[in-house]
């Protein structure tokens, strides 16, 4: 039962990004899917892209740690292999339930393309929030400081 | 322990206790009277310093021993951390983990982390970390709430 918890915890604290890279590939899929003349998503693709976003989840949790700084920018060592692992993932998700069967040969490079430079935007969302947030805490440490 | 209490019109408020030996029991009474004073009793080195809050930058629980980490060194204490982040919460006392309070005041930069987590440098140059279940009650209490 322990173990349960500590899954759920888990799966509560990454769900916004889970909700965020399923509306990413749902999005990328909705855009292929629209260009190919067609106008709807199966619902087991939807679930084979939740399981995609687990992966990227768990993947964040792991090489993108609380030990992350931002500060000095997002290319680094371990930000690099999430967004390539995390693409490549998906891609492998893609490939092995054959979302780009009959589907134009450009598609799926086209949505790997899109995932790699939509995960590169989220590490820039990522510093530039970690940035704000030290702003301001810095800025209430001062007048705490202050007024002490 | 024999507790005399002696009422003198116009006296000063004193305090003296007369002891053979710095035993265990007279150990807890001093402590107690630092807290009562905003001072934290420490042994440094088998004697009895009283510590002024400011020199403090934080204080660790280790192994059921509690710590007091000043600029100078390190103390060990007789209270719990929850006794000193308590006694000392007017004085920008914070508890930051399960097993550490920081001196607000002795604070020099904090950083936000990921996960909600805040990294925070003391004057002496160390980074502690603040976890996640207590940086929302260092957000608050830096704003004033």
């Amino acid at each position: 039962m322990k173990w349960f918890r500590k899954l759920y915890v888990w799966s509560m604290n990454i769900k916004l990004y889970m909700a965020f890279y399923f509306f990413i590939i749902a999005f990328a899929m909705g855009i292929v899917e629209l260009i190919s003349g067609g106008d709807s998503l199966k619902l087991l693709t939807l679930l084979e892209m939740a399981l995609a976003c687990t992966v990227i989840g768990l993947m964040q949790i792991v090489l993108l740690n609380d030990s992350v700084d931002y500060s000095k920018g997002i290319v680094f060592g371990r930000s690099v292999a999430w967004v390539a692992l995390s693409t490549g993932a998906t891609v492998g998700v893609a490939l092995l339930f054959g979302w780009f069967t009959g589907y134009p040969a450009w598609s799926l490079p086209a949505f790997a393309a899109f995932l790699l430079i939509s995960l590169t935007l989220t590490l820039l969302g990522l510093k530039f929030e970690q940035e704000a947030d030290t702003v301001y805490l810095n800025e209430n440490l001062r007048k705490f400081k202050q007024k002490q | 322990m024999k507790v005399t209490l002696r009422r003198e019109p116009g006296a000063e408020k004193e305090i003296v206790v007369r002891y053979d030996v710095m035993d265990d029991e007279v150990h807890a009474l001093l402590e107690l009277l630092s807290l009562r004073e905003k001072r934290l009793a420490v042994d440094d080195g088998g004697a009895l310093r009283l510590l002024d809050p400011p020199e403090i930058l934080y204080c660790e629980s280790v192994d059921d021993h509690t710590y007091a980490y000043t600029a100078s060194g390190v103390f060990g204490v007789g209270q719990t951390l929850s006794a000193i982040a308590e006694a000392f919460t007017q004085l920008g006392f914070l508890r930051c983990s399960k097993s550490m309070a920081v001196n607000l005041h002795a604070i020099e930069a904090l950083k936000s982390g990921d996960n909600g987590r805040i990294f925070a440098t003391l004057a002496n140059g160390e980074h502690i970390l603040v976890s996640r279940r207590y940086a929302k009650a260092l957000r608050d209490r830096l704003k004033g709430e």
